[in-house]
């Protein structure tokens, strides 16, 4: 059994977010230092002069880029990627895992003491045309659809 | 080196300053950069469906590349004019003997344009504006 000492000296406190972001700052941190000198070790001169104008363009125009790339990345592959395979499975999966629309809580008396009449709406159901008795099947087909 | 590299550095400066300014190329990058935590916090909502932020992103993606090439396209106005300034001095006055690049890469310059950018920028400041115009 492993003792809570054991764990990585980052990772001690990772309990809330704030932990876990310092955790992985520190982690970046660190590969950076090490890595650094190795970058350093490595370059050749460039025999050229870079200002602080031109290398914040530099930075700016590839930072722009970066996240241009990302957003697009997120907007074109992720989200329908995402809404394609949600539908495959609400289409095929169980009928369990379709979306279901959340229940709403009536409200507590309690917690309306001192609002207006007009602050509170009744609850009504997500679709107000919806049935409330069952209906006959013959009168539920499409008059307009082609007899069977 | 010519001392007439001071005057031509200080030029430069000026003009860098002026199309910076006027140019309004702090407006892009900081739209850039506003755009990007704002792209976040959409992406990260629980209030909006999944659509909502598809399209979100997708505008906004197409927003911080344009915002980025305009920057880019302004960068590279302001600094093409500066060297365009310090080419043609080169050519009229053959200040540096090691020629353009030369000229660019001396201490000369670099002295030049770190002393009269901020003065300019202090002074450009300082004075007095006039009458808005409406």
């Amino acid at each position: 059994m492993k003792s809570p000492s054991s764990k990585p000296p980052f990772a001690a406190h990772a309990t809330t977010g704030y932990a876990r972001w310092a955790d992985r700052s520190a982690r970046v941190a660190l590969a950076s230092a090490l890595l650094a000198p190795l970058g350093a070790t490595l370059s050749t001169p460039a025999h050229a002069y870079l200002g602080p104008g031109a290398g914040l363009g530099v930075i700016g125009t590839l930072f722009g880029i970066v996240a241009a790339i990302v957003l697009a990345m997120f907007g074109l592959l992720w989200y329908p990627l995402k809404r394609a395979f949600g539908r495959k499975a609400t289409v095929g999966g169980p009928p369990s895992a379709a979306p279901t629309a959340a229940p709403v809580p009536s409200p507590d008396p309690a917690s309306l003491q001192g609002s207006k009449a007009s602050d509170v709406s009744p609850v009504t159901p997500a679709d107000p045309t919806a049935p409330t008795a069952p209906i006959d099947p013959a009168a539920r087909r499409n008059p307009s659809a082609p007899p069977e | 080196m010519s001392l007439l590299a001071v005057p031509v550095f200080a030029l430069m400066g000026v003009v860098f300053h002026e199309l910076f300014v006027r140019l309004n190329v702090l407006r892009d990058v900081r739209q850039v950069l506003r755009t990007a935590p704002a792209a976040t916090r959409i992406i990260r909502s629980d209030t909006l469906s999944d659509l909502d932020k598809e399209q979100a992103v997708r505008h906004m993606s197409v927003q911080v590349l344009g915002d980025t090439l305009r920057f880019s396209a302004k960068l590279v106005a302001v600094l093409g004019t500066c060297l365009a300034i310090a080419a043609i001095a080169q050519r009229l006055f053959a200040i540096s003997p090691d020629g353009l690049t030369g000229l660019l890469t001396s201490w000369w310059a670099l002295g030049a344009l770190v002393v009269v950018m901020p003065v300019y920028a202090r002074l450009r400041s300082s004075a007095p504006r006039g009458p808005a115009r409406g």
